[in-house]
C-alpha cells in the first residue's frame, strides 16, 4: 500500500479505537512493515562486497519518499533485542528499484560488524527519510569526486545517477583505499570507467602494486596536482575518513580554493565534561553537569531514557526541549544561552545551570 | 514473624524485623542484593526481548479478537469468549505491559513502543501521574504511613498507625466499591482530596484533575461509546462486554495489589523511622513491607509478576519476568539473614488482607507503641 493508503487508516476514529496506544502499536503486530507513518524496510538480499563490507538491498515500505544521490538515512536495527540506530549513505541511484546501503566494518563497532556478518534477507529495518545536503551539483560542469574507504558510498550513488541518466558529465573519480581487494564497488567502477569516456577512475592504494594510472600512498597536494592537473576547474566533492578529509581540505585552502562539498561519516565531538547543575524537570532529577560529557549521557546516568539515535548530532532523535540554560556545543566548543529551544542532547553539554524537560 | 526471626537472640526487642542484624550485616545484605541486581541486568538480552514481544503480541491479538467477537455479542458464546479475551488483554496490558513498561523495565530495548517516557496504559489513570504517584511516591516511600498513598488510598485504614476515624467503620463495604472501580481509585488517589486547601493548592489539584479528565474521557468514549456504536444493533452487548472486562480487570488488579502490601505480617513504617535511611535499609523496608503470591507461570504473568512483589520492590526497573527466576535466590539470602520472606497462595494472602480491612475498621491498634 502507498503512503497515502496507510494514512487513511490513521483517522480520528482509528486513533480513538487504539487510544491510549497508537494505531501502529496494533498494525505492527500483524506485519512489522505496516505503519501509518513510519518508514521501515525489509532486507531483500545481502551482497558481499569485500571481506569487510556488504551491500544491503532494501525494499522500503510505502512511506519512503525517495532520495537524492548523496543523501543518507538513519537505519535502526535490532541486535540481541536492542534497537541501535546509525547513519548510512544510500549507495543506489534514485532511479533504482529499492535502495541499497553499503556498510563497511568500522573497527570494533557494533552495528557495522553486525550488518557485515549477520544481516540476513527478511530482516526488518527502521528507517528515516533520506536527508542530507551532500548532493550531486546541478548542471553539467566537470566534477572531481574524492573518497576514501567507506566514504565512497554517497559518491557512488552520484556516479550511478550520472550513468542512469546518461549525463555524459566529465567526472574524475579519485578513490583512496587500503588495497584493491578492499575496495567497495571495484568491479563496477572498472567496468564503468572502461565503458564511458567521460569517467576517469584513479585509485590510490596503501598496499600492493598500483595498476597503470593509479598510485600508492596517501593523499598529498602534490599528488593531487599530478593526478588531476585541472582539479581547480572542477567542482570537488569529498567523503572519507577524517584524516583524509583534513588533508584534502588543507590542500584546497592552501591553494586558495574553497573547500569541497563534503559529508562527514565521523563527527569530531569533544568529550569535555559539562559544568553547572542540570535539572531534569519532568522527572525532578538533578545532576552535576560534570559527571558526564553530553547531556544525553548525563540523562542516561540518571536512569532517564530519552530517545536517541546516532549520538553524533546527525539524526536529531535525541532532540529535547530545554526551558533555559547555558550549553556547550560539543562539535565546536561554542557556549550559548538557550531559552525554550529544542536541542540535540548528544552533542551538547551543560555549561552552567540547565533545565531539560525530561 | 516467622520462625527464623523468632529463633534470633531475644535480648534486644526486635523493633523491626531486621533489628537483630548489626549495621555491618545490614550493609552485607544490601551488597548481596546489589550484586544480584547487577548480575541480572548485565545478562539482559535477546531472551528478554523475545519474552516481552510475545506478551505484546498475545495482548494485541487477544484484544483485537475479543473486540471482534463482541461485535457478534448477541450470540452468547461469542459474548463470553469476547469478554474473556478482552479481560485477558486488559489484564495483560495493565499488569505485565503497562505497569512494567512505565517502570522503565524495557527502556534498554530502545524501542519507542516500550519506552517509559512515552508509554500510556489502557487505564483511566494518566501515565505521567501514575509515574509520580506510583514509581516515585509509592516505591520510594513504601509503607510509610502518611507518605505512601497506597496505604489506604486516602480512604481506608490499613495500618494500625493510621488514626481511626468513624468513616472507617464502613470500609469493609466500600472496600468492594474501590475494588470494582479500582482504575478510578488509582486515577484519583494522587489528587489527595483530603490535602487540598491544606498543603496542596487548588491550582495543583485542578491541573491534575484536568489531566485525569482528558485521559479518562478517551477511555470512557472508547469502551462505552465508540466500540458499542460500531457494533450498531449490538450496542448493548458490546457495552456490557466492555463494562465486564473493565470490571474483571479492576477486581483482579485490586486483589493482586492489595496482596502486595496489606497481608498479614507486612510492616508499616513511620516517617521518623526512615530518616537517614541507607540503601541497604531501604532494601529491608521494601522486603518487609511487601508480600508475594505463589502460583504457576501463567498466574505470575497475569499479575504482571506483582506476585513477586518483594522482588519487584527490591528491583523495580528489572524486567519483571526475571523476578520468578531470582525469587528463590532472594529467599535464600533472606533465610541466611533471618529475615521474613512473606509468601503464600492468593486465597490465603487475600484472606489476611480482608481480615486487616475488617479489624482496622474498628478503633484501636494491635501493636503497642513500642514499635515507634
Ligand atoms: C552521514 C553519514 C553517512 C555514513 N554512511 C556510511 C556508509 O555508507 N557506509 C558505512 O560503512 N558507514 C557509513 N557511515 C559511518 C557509520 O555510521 C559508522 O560506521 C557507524 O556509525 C559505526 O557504528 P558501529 O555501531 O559499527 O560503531 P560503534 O559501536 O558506534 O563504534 C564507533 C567507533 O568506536 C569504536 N569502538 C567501539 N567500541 C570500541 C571499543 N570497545 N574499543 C575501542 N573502540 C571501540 C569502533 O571501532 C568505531 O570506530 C556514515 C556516517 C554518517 C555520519
Amino acid at each position: 500500500m502507498r503512503g497515502t493508503g496507510w494514512k487513511l487508516l490513521d483517522n480520528p476514529i482509528t486513533r480513538a479505537m487504539a487510544s491510549p496506544l497508537s494505531v501502529d502499536d496494533y498494525l505492527t503486530q500483524f506485519n512489522p512493515l505496516w505503519s501509518v507513518a513510519e518508514v521501515r524496510g525489509r532486507i531483500e538480499r545481502v551482497e558481499r562486497e569485500t571481506a569487510d563490507a556488504v551491500t544491503l538491498h532494501i525494499t522500503p515500505n510505502g512511506h519512503w519518499q525517495g532520495h537524492r544521490a548523496g543523501q543518507h538515512l538513519v537505519l535502526g536495527v535490532e541486535i540481541e533485542g536492542v534497537r541501535h540506530s546509525r547513519c548510512f549513505s544510500i549507495s543506489s541511484a534514485p532511479a533504482d528499484a529499492g535502495i541499497t546501503v553499503s556498510v563497511k566494518r568500522n573497527g570494533q563497532g557494533l552495528v557495522s560488524n553486525y550488518l557485515v556478518d549477520q544481516a540476513r534477507a527478511g530482516e526488518i529495518l527502521h528507517l528515516s527519510q533520506a536527508r542530507g545536503e551532500f548532493l550531486l551539483p546541478e548542471g553539467n560542469g566537470p566534477l572531481l569526486m574524492i573518497s576514501g574507504g567507506s566514504g565512497i558510498t554517497p559518491l557512488m550513488a552520484m556516479l550511478r545517477q550520472c550513468v542512469r541518466e546518461g549525463q555524459q558529465r566529465d567526472v574524475v573519480f579519485l578513490h583512496y583505499s587500503n588495497s584493491y581487494i578492499d575496495t567497495l564497488f571495484r568491479a563496477e567502477l572498472r567496468a564503468l570507467a572502461e565503458r564511458f569516456e567521460w569517467l576517469t577512475l584513479i585509485q590510490v592504494v596503501n598496499e600492493g602494486a598500483p595498476l597503470a594510472g593509479d598510485r600508492r600512498g596517501l593523499f598529498s597536494a602534490e599528488q593531487l596536482v599530478e593526478l588531476v592537473p585541472d582539479y581547480a576547474a572542477r567542482t570537488p566533492l569529498l567523503c572519507g575518513p577524517p584524516a583524509l578529509m583534513e588533508r584534502v581540505n588543507a590542500a584546497f585552502e592552501r591553494a586558495g580554493l574553497a573547500t569541497p562539498a563534503q559529508e562527514q561519516f565521523q563527527v569530531k565531538v569533544s568529550s569535555a565534561a559539562g559544568e553547572g547543575v542540570v535539572l531534569f524537570s519532568k522527572s525532578g532529577r538533578e545532576a552535576a553537569g560534570d559527571s558526564a560529557g553530553s547531556l544525553l549521557e548525563l540523562a542516561e546516568q540518571q536512569g532517564l531514557n530519552p530517545e536517541s539515535g546516532c549520538r553524533m548530532g546527525i539524526c536529531h532523535a535525541c532532540k529535547c526541549h530545554v526551558s533555559e540554560g547555558r550549553v556547550r556545543d560539543l562539535r565546536n566548543g561554542e557556549v550559548r544561552d538557550v531559552k525554550d529551544e529544542d536541542i540535540q542532547l548528544c552533542v551538547h553539554a551543560a555549561a552552567g545551570a540547565v533545565q531539560v524537560e525530561l | 514473624m516467622n520462625a527464623a526471626v523468632n529463633a534470633m537472640p531475644q535480648n534486644i526487642t526486635p523493633k523491626r524485623g531486621w533489628r537483630h542484624l548489626s549495621a555491618e550485616q545490614v550493609e552485607a545484605f544490601g551488597a548481596e542484593l546489589d550484586a544480584l541486581r547487577k548480575e541480572v541486568m548485565a545478562d539482559l538480552g535477546e531472551r528478554d526481548a523475545r519474552y516481552i514481544r510475545r506478551i505484546l503480541k498475545t495482548q494485541r491479538y487477544s484484544e483485537v479478537a475479543g473486540r471482534a467477537l463482541l461485535f457478534a455479542g448477541f450470540l452468547p458464546p461469542a459474548w463470553i469468549a469476547g469478554t474473556a479475551l478482552l479481560s485477558l488483554s486488559k489484564i495483560l496490558e495493565n499488569m505485565e505491559i503497562g505497569h512494567n513498561v512505565m517502570h522503565g523495565q524495557w527502556d534498554w530495548l530502545k524501542d519507542p513502543a516500550l519506552n517509559s517516557m512515552t508509554y500510556d496504559w489502557d487505564n483511566t489513570c494518566p501515565g505521567d501521574q501514575w509515574k509520580h504517584s506510583h514509581n516515585y511516591m509509592h516505591h520510594t516511600f513504601t509503607n510509610i504511613v502518611g507518605k505512601d498513598r497506597d496505604v489506604g488510598y486516602g480512604i481506608m485504614r490499613l495500618s494500625d498507625d493510621q488514626p481511626w476515624k468513624p468513616q472507617y467503620l464502613f470500609q469493609p463495604a466500600y472496600n468492594w466499591i474501590l475494588a470494582a472501580f479500582f482504575q478510578w481509585g488509582v486515577a484519583l488517589h494522587d489528587v489527595e482530596f483530603e490535602r487540598i486547601g491544606r498543603g496542596k493548592s487548588f491550582a495543583e489539584a485542578r491541573k491534575q484533575l484536568s489531566g485525569i479528565w482528558k485521559k479518562a474521557r478517551k477511555q470512557v468514549f472508547k469502551d462505552y461509546l465508540l466500540f458499542p456504536a460500531l457494533a450498531g444493533p449490538g450496542f448493548v452487548f458490546t457495552l456490557a462486554g466492555n463494562v465486564t472486562a473493565n470490571l474483571i480487570r479492576n477486581l483482579w488488579a485490586y486483589a493482586v495489589i492489595f496482596c502486595g502490601h496489606f497481608t498479614e505480617g507486612v510492616e508499616m513504617f513511620s516517617e521518623e523511622e526512615v530518616e537517614g535511611e541507607t540503601r541497604s535499609e531501604w532494601y529491608l523496608r521494601q522486603l518487609l513491607g511487601s508480600s508475594n503470591l505463589e502460583g504457576g507461570r501463567a498466574f505470575h504473568i497475569l499479575t504482571g509478576h506483582l506476585s513477586h512483589q518483594i522482588e519487584h520492590h527490591l528491583f523495580p526497573d528489572m524486567p519483571a519476568h526475571r523476578y520468578a527466576e531470582i525469587g528463590p535466590r532472594v529467599q535464600e539470602i533472606c533465610k541466611r539473614y533471618g529475615l521474613q520472606y512473606n509468601t503464600g497462595s492468593l486465597p490465603r494472602q487475600f484472606g489476611t488482607v480482608l481480615k486487616r480491612i475488617h479489624r482496622l475498621a474498628l478503633p484501636g491498634r494491635r501493636r503497642a507503641a513500642a514499635t515507634a
